[in-house]
């Protein structure tokens, strides 16, 4: 499986379309689930899934791996992601907290849906201290992954999951999630 | 080990990421503070709470219009790197931009700022050949 795997890889490295197509299908589930939850916006994730495989399918010939295709994929998403908060940042004359992205459904907390109100906390967060929460706690790369694939020291990132863990516990009550 | 250098240390913990010497001496802190044993269980707490997120099942439809999407720019030769590729994915540009502008990316710091440009991510974790 691991043979067929880097076989695959191997093909698409050399232009091989159907090759690739078979990589795009293994991770878009995975990277677009990922860019919803830093972003809160199917439809975007969506987009930003799309131009990340296109990246990823321009620069595969021209590059030596030196970290896993999953996690190069993820850092070119996150990238894809911190650039379009960067735009939105710029093009906003409103204040930052309303520039933030919104959850699918702002009611959902009231509603009673835990998921929703999670999220919706998550996405209140700074976007450097939610990246790290999410590839840490939700698709389970270990600090020393994270700090490879964002090109940082495993201590920056053991300090940001643990500044994002209390972020989130201060924006979750605010927003009147219930914690122990 | 004090409660702040613990704090640092009880996410990896909490992941089995530590070493057996860093393991040992959390374990030991944790024995003789209740502070820092409650901070765990509520990293326990929020681990449970994102891993419900819900994950996005997709089908061949996506796959099907990246590939469509590349094979128009390949025949239009649009498959070069763009402007914009390249701020996704700086290589070499964004490292020396930030070397020449002193750029330090202090994180050891819990109260230093984020620094212009520190939002993107420098490099490819690539190598160019």
């Amino acid at each position: 499986m691991v043979a067929n795997y880097a076989d695959i890889l191997e093909r698409a490295r050399a232009g091989d379309m159907e090759a690739f197509a078979g990589l795009v299908q293994q991770f878009q589930s995975a990277i677009v689930s990922y860019l919803f939850r830093l972003t809160g916006d199917m439809e975007l994730a969506r987009d930003l899934g799309q131009d990340t495989f296109i990246q990823a399918y321009k620069g595969l010939s021209t590059t030596v791996c030196t970290i896993s295709f999953r996690a190069w994929l993820y850092r070119i998403a996150t990238n894809n992601a911190l650039q379009y908060f960067r735009r939105q940042a710029k093009l906003a004359f409103v204040p930052l907290d309303d520039s933030r992205p919104a959850a699918a459904n702002p009611d959902a907390a009231r509603e009673g849906s835990e998921s929703a109100a999670v999220h919706e906390a998550l996405l209140k967060m700074p976007e450097r201290l939610r990246v790290c929460l999410v590839l840490h706690f939700v698709d389970g790369f270990k600090h020393r992954e994270i700090a490879k694939m964002l090109g940082i020291s495993e201590d920056a990132v053991r300090m940001r999951v643990a500044r994002g863990c209390a972020e989130f516990r201060r924006t979750y009550r605010a927003s009147g999630g219930d914690l122990p | 080990m004090n409660c702040y250098q613990m704090k640092m240390l009880l996410p990896a913990f909490e992941n089995n990421e530590l070493t057996e010497g860093e393991r040992e001496a959390v374990m030991l802190h944790l024995a003789s503070c209740p502070r820092c044993l409650a901070a765990l269980e509520s990293i326990r707490d929020l681990h449970n709470r994102l891993s419900i997120l819900p994950s996005t099942s997709l089908d061949s439809e996506m796959t099907n219009n990246i590939i469509a999407k590349i094979k128009r720019m390949k025949k239009t030769g649009k498959m070069d790197m763009s402007h914009e590729d390249i701020e996704i994915m700086p290589a070499q540009l964004m490292d020396e931009r930030d070397a020449k502008n002193g750029m330090v990316n202090d994180d050891s710091n819990p109260e230093s700022a984020p620094e212009a440009g520190d939002d993107l991510l420098p490099g490819w974790g690539f190598h160019r050949p």
